[in-house]
């Protein structure tokens, strides 16, 4: 939640809040406190009002000092005296003590409810009494047990957000508890069974794009491989749920345990886009190079998409370019397609609010007549001209915020993820100026292949085979291609992206290495120095609105995403595609720069041993993040015409998985047409 | 020179592991469910697709020949007037549409070989490069130089043939060979005639052969409801098989018909095979066919 409020506002708005909150006892399982279901919320578009002050729930908490402080340990560390804090520190360390003082008793009235409960229902006072003893224990100290544990992070995670958030490294949060507990208290499958009972009651508080993001693997601070028996517990919840949430993804490293690496590659190989692949030894060091202190890059986790966050010591803010419609802009000399169709979009569900995208890009920049240009020299010197001012005007709008972040107190963290950084709970600032050890802003840019698609057909089309002039090429695109109809084909007979074709990968290593040093060449505010990656979230939202493309594309039809070939367009199967990925240097776009690939069901693909060649490979090849999907095309389409049958379809989004009968009508195209 | 039909990446049925294979032009078999009959002959093919024609009408001004019909029942073409003007290209590429492709293209050893390597990275210790078509041993000595190519890189090669060929040729290639795809289609010679054209005593004593060489091999036997996938000829086979040494594997498909589009874009008629019934029962019973004649000794796979 973005919002801006003052302590004193959050103050009162948080504790009456905390306190008018149901009680929540299960009529099975353990996991007391309630689920809130986000789904219905959207649908009615009446949002649950929790006005608790910044936190915009992509970014991981610290649940490791969580498990442990305890609430009333992190209570303890808000209130214990300290000397030379300014008025208003003083008054944000009191507004964290007092709002897990209040969630401290919230929990304390789930063990009296309990307790209650037990004493009515004597046949199944066992169960009740086991929720009352963990509840009893989280309200006055630290979790004993993995399931007070789990128990715990169920209580904080649901009060964080009305929405649903980030989970971040869970097996490095939970690590210690499960080890001090499995075997020696519980079995493994008894701890199996509690991680099952969480993604049950996640995938009922929301599905698919919910955030609900979690790692898993990698390495510490100090190199050191973190995989544990929990790390694939939890690979093995998610095989034995096999629902969209939570949204498992999995770092890889050269000491990565064998078994962790079965486990992870069965994991993908279930197709449902879970286990998306992160390559340390890709991501690590172009961190680093970008600024990022070797420890903190070393301890990098996903955020509620498929961005880098630091786990536990970071926020994080992203803006996405459009890449695509820079390309229009430039054509039409600072304005926009006139035919451009603005398809009416939803995010990505197929329900709640349908809106039309409105370019956020920076109309009147004039880079040239292009219709006038008599080389492909001429054309990519305006396009760049338009592309960087384009990056450069998103820069400032970043540049804004940071100064808003770091300059004011616009913004007043939540005093729930305040009370998870370690350095807010000593001193009473607020983590946004001078809590997160990293100050993580990103600017995002994807569908750099269909930018290159475009530019190439350029290239080859007008310039080298003469398919039509440059002022030909672009009244043909003011009219979307109406009467233009062989000149259409003719361009999209043109290489495309992802065939493993020099021609049009190098074009689109060139563009995303502008873009990246675009943005690190932008003056730093504030001395940050913002990530720059090769991704985009919305770009089902922005190829509803890009008119038709030189790449024979008509206006309103699909875009890429990321670094992915235009749905459709790859024709030599996967490993083309990751051969026309691996030319770019896609570190460099070290905030995220993820392939993904979709591969039909029947080709042999589903072989678990296949999966683990492409997922190696890919690490070898030096591509940073890959998402491996397997679909049945022929039950993709049953499913569009008999959802009702298909209601536990789940497939791969951007940064999330979700039910495909969930997804809007162009996300349904676009996840059918990306199948290689 | 060697006359290609096509090259498919990530390949996952034609050898074990992750494979490119290359696909050669020119068979001497004309198997009546052939998946590719646009390989059969040796040279360039012109294959045309009505339905993705715009009529913009470009091929009709282009082609002297009067190859290209536009009537009322819409855009024909008559190939057997096309002489392949221009080798092939001059309607080809001037069609926005893609309604026209060539199939073949020349490479020498060495460009066929690099195109094959670029996936490397993916094939590990078992995966790499087959060789299939067509029949692969109709070009011996292109296929020969490019697989002393492969070897020479530490590539694992395969080659998928029917082996109806002398045997002189089948030897000229085994040295740089290290897995025979040995297609066996019916022990019937008359039955192998019906259904291929040509009889089998070539392919019978040429999988002996390799046997005796220790060549490894995986056998592939297409099942054809009535004419091959009876109770007669699975014996015949698997008491064949289990007497060659070197048969690792032997995969069982039901044929399909998946090449009707091909078959017409040549302006040809395919037939239909396997059309009633369910192929996995015919997989099924074929399999415990082979099984139980063999004594087990056949290491049966599905491949559906
Ligand atoms: S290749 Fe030449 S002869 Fe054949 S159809 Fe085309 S234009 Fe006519
Ligand atoms: S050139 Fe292609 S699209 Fe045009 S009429 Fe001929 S086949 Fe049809």
């Amino acid at each position: 939640m973005n919002v801006q409020m003052s302590v004193q506002e959050i103050r009162s708005s948080i504790l009456e809040d905390i306190e008018g909150r149901e009680i929540f006892i299960p009529e099975s399982g353990f996991l007391a406190g309630p689920i809130y279901p986000v789904r219905a919320m959207v649908e009615a578009g009446i949002w649950r009002k929790q006005n608790y002050g910044w936190d915009n729930s992509h970014f991981p908490l610290n649940y490791k000092l969580l498990m442990q402080e305890g609430v009333p340990g992190i209570i303890r560390r808000a209130s214990a005296p300290r000397d030379g804090l300014s008025e208003a520190q003083q008054e944000y360390r009191a507004l964290i003590a007092d709002s897990w003082r209040a969630i401290g008793e919230y929990i304390l009235r789930h063990a009296e409810k309990a307790e209650a409960l037990a004493l009515e229902r004597p046949e199944d006072a066992a169960r009740l009494n086991r929720i009352a003893l963990n509840c009893r224990t989280l309200a006055s100290r630290a979790p004993d047990t993995f399931e007070q544990g789990v128990q715990l992070f169920w209580f904080i995670w649901r009060l964080r957000s009305t929405y649903t958030s980030c989970i971040g490294r869970m097996d490095v949060h939970l690590r210690e508890l499960y080890e001090r507990n499995v075997p020696a208290r519980i079995s493994r499958d008894e701890a199996l069974c509690i991680l099952c009972e969480l993604w049950e009651r996640l995938n009922e508080t929301y599905s698919g794009d919910t955030l609900m993001n979690l790692m898993v693997g990698g390495v510490d601070e100090n190199g050191e491989d973190v995989s544990c028996d929990l790390s694939n517990l939890i690979m093995e919840a998610t095989m034995r749920v096999a629902k969209s949430e939570p949204h498992i993804n999995v770092r890889i490293h050269p000491n990565s345990k064998p078994e962790f690496l079965d486990t992870a590659v069965r994991m993908i190989a279930m197709g449902q886009g879970q286990g998306v692949a992160y390559y340390d030894d890709n991501i690590i060091p172009a961190l680093v190079n970008r600024g990022i202190p070797l420890e903190m890059a070393r301890i990098y986790a996903n955020d509620g998409c498929t961005e880098i966050t630091f786990d536990s010591h970071s926020a994080i803010w992203f803006w996405q370019m459009e890449s695509v419609k820079s390309l229009e802009l430039a054509l039409f000399r600072g304005k926009e397609n006139p035919s451009t169709p603005f398809r009416p979009y939803n995010k990505w569900a197929n329900f709640g609010r349908t809106e039309v995208y409105k370019t956020r890009l920076t109309l009147g920049h004039d880079s040239g007549d292009f219709a006038k240009m008599t080389t492909f020299e001429q054309v990519y010197e305006a396009f760049l001209d338009q592309y960087g001012y384009q990056i450069d005007r998103y820069m400032d709008q970043m540049a804004e915020h940071i100064r808003d972040n770091e300059e004011t107190d616009k913004y007043c963290t939540s005093p729930i993820a305040a009370g998870l950084n370690e350095h807010a709970l000593d001193t009473g600032s607020d983590p946004i100026r001078d809590g997160w050890e990293v100050k993580n802003y990103q600017m995002l840019s994807g569908s750099i292949p269909t930018l290159a698609d475009c530019l190439h057909a350029i290239r080859e089309g007008v310039f080298e085979k003469k398919l039509c002039t440059m002022a030909e090429l672009i009244h043909a695109l003011s009219v979307d291609f109406e009467g233009y109809e062989a000149l259409r084909l003719e361009l999209k007979k043109l290489p495309k992206f992802g065939n493993d074709e020099d021609s049009v990968d190098l074009l689109a290593a060139e563009l995303a290495e502008f873009f990246c040093s675009r943005v690190e060449a932008y003056p730093a505010p504030c001395g940050i120095r913002p990530l720059p990656g090769i991704y985009n979230i919305d770009f089902n939202m922005f190829s509803g609105s890009v008119g038709a493309t030189p790449d024979g594309r008509k206006g309103g039809d699909l875009i890429c995403e990321h670094y992915s070939p235009t749905p459709g367009n790859a024709k030599n199967g996967p490993t083309a595609v990751i051969q026309s990925a691996a030319k770019a240097n896609l570190k460099r776009g070290c905030a995220s720069s993820p392939l993904y690939l979709v591969l039909p069901r029947g080709m042999g693909a589903v072989d678990v041993d296949m999966i683990r060649r492409m997922v190696m490979s890919c690490g070898k090849l030096g591509l940073p993040i890959v998402s491996i999907s397997i679909y049945d095309k022929a039950v993709l389409e049953d499913a569009l015409v008999h959802p009702e049958k298909h209601e536990d379809l789940v497939v791969r989004v951007w940064g999330f998985n979700a039910r495909f009968i969930d997804l809007d009508d162009g996300l349904k195209r676009h996840v059918m047409n990306r199948m290689l | 020179m060697g006359l290609v039909m096509n090259i498919q990446r990530f390949s996952l049925h034609d050898g074990p592991g992750v494979r490119t294979t290359a696909f050669l032009m020119g068979c001497n078999l004309r198997c009546r469910w052939c998946h590719n009959p646009e390989s059969w002959l040796m040279k360039r093919r012109m294959m045309f697709y009505p339905n993705k024609c715009i009529g913009c009408g470009r091929c009709l001004s282009l082609c002297a020949r009067g190859a290209h019909v536009f009537s009322e029942s819409g855009h024909g073409m008559d190939p057997s007037r096309c002489i392949g003007c221009g080798g092939l290209d001059a309607c080809v590429q001037a069609c926005p549409a893609e309604a026209m492709t060539v199939c073949g293209k020349e490479y020498t050893p060495e460009e066929l070989v690099r195109q094959l390597a670029k996936d490397r990275i993916f094939y590990e210790e078992d995966g790499g490069v087959t060789f299939s078509g067509g029949e692969v041993l109709g070009q011996d000595t292109f296929l020969r130089e490019c697989l002393r190519l492969c070897k020479a890189q530490g590539l694992h090669t395969c080659v998928d043939t029917a082996a109806c060929v002398d045997s002189e040729k089948l030897l000229r290639v085994a040295e740089y060979t290290d897995l025979f795809l040995v297609d066996l289609k019916a022990m019937d010679p008359a039955l192998h005639e019906k259904l291929c054209g040509v009889e089998n005593s070539r392919t019978i004593e040429n999988i002996r052969l390799l046997g005796e060489m220790g060549k490894p091999m995986w056998i592939r036997i297409p099942l054809v409801r009535g004419e091959n996938a009876t109770e007669s000829e699975l014996r015949a086979m698997a008491q064949f098989l289990r007497g060659v040494p070197t048969v690792e594997r032997v995969d069982v498909f039901p044929v399909l018909n998946h090449a009707q589009d091909k078959y017409r874009a040549l302006g040809m008629q395919g037939e239909l095979f396997n059309e009633e019934g369910d192929n996995q029962e015919l997989i099924e019973t074929s399999i415990r066919i082979l099984e139980k004649e063999s004594d087990g000794v056949l290491n049966l796979n599905r491949l559906m």
